[in-house]
């Protein structure tokens, strides 16, 4: 039995796992509703309203 | 209105403080579904975190690293509202929708429901750790700083962690993943570390 040194085989394994999972989060388009929010806050901050929230 | 919304990047942005914040939201969005393991949940959570943080972008100090500063607030609003709320299971058709409307194409798609189900298992501490650390790219120093506990306690939860997905995932190396998927995984590490 010397499967020792494949110990870190595994972590490297879970580790590209993970970073596959993240990415496909991270490749998502953002939502439409993010964006249009971002735009009123911005919109309402240079017409010196205040962005108040919802 | 519904937006068209795949290009951020483009278009007048003249707001430096704006600029930063949308070039952050990919990963804050992959932050708040990693979390709170639920793409609808997620995106309500990332969308407070906008609303906070553009509220207090006076107490941004720039220079200082935004994208820790806005997961800082994702990550105590998720709480809040843990507290708030309380805690519900998570609808299994809600969390399975939300990931096949994705594209299930881009991936192995099998393996990364099992990842997905492993990882969404482990307690909260423990799957913000290995993501801060393994997937959002943080120091150590600064996922401390995040979870607002000390190194050696992000340390210890990233290596629970570790140990709990390889149980769960049976990984013990070659073995169970062939010379083949070996090789795959470091071609595919190579373009993941940006």
């Amino acid at each position: 039995m010397s499967k020792r040194s494949s110990k870190h085989d595994a972590s490297d394994a879970i580790g590209s796992q993970l970073r596959r999972y993240y990415q496909s989060v991270e490749q998502e388009p953002i939502p439409g509703q993010l964006l249009d929010l971002l735009e009123k806050l911005d919109e309402a901050e240079r017409s010196g309203g205040s962005s108040g929230g919802h | 209105m519904s937006a068209p919304h795949t290009n951020i990047a483009e278009g007048a942005v003249p707001f430096s403080f704006k600029r930063e914040l949308l070039a952050a939201l990919p990963g804050l969005r992959a932050f708040a579904v990693s979390l709170s393991r639920r793409h609808d949940r997620a995106d309500d959570l990332v969308q407070e975190t906008v609303m906070k943080a553009w509220g207090k972008q006076e107490s941004f100090q720039p220079g200082t690293n935004m994208r820790a500063w806005l997961f800082t607030i994702l990550r105590n609003e998720f709480y809040s509202q843990m507290r708030r709320k309380g805690r519900e299971l998570p609808d299994p058709d809600g969390v399975f929708a939300g990931n096949l409307a994705t594209h299930p194409e881009q991936y192995g798609k099998l393996d990364m429901e099992d990842f997905k189900v492993a990882l969404d298992s482990l307690p909260d501490d423990q799957r913000e750790a290995i993501i801060l650390i393994g997937a959002s790219g943080f120091a150590y120093e600064e996922a401390a700083e995040i979870a607002g506990v000390a190194v050696g306690t992000i340390k210890s939860r990233v290596n629970r962690a570790r140990i709990r997905l390889r149980e769960l995932l049976e990984v013990n190396g070659e073995s169970d993943y062939g010379p083949d998927s070996t090789s795959a995984l470091l071609v595919n590490k190579s373009f993941a570390g940006r």
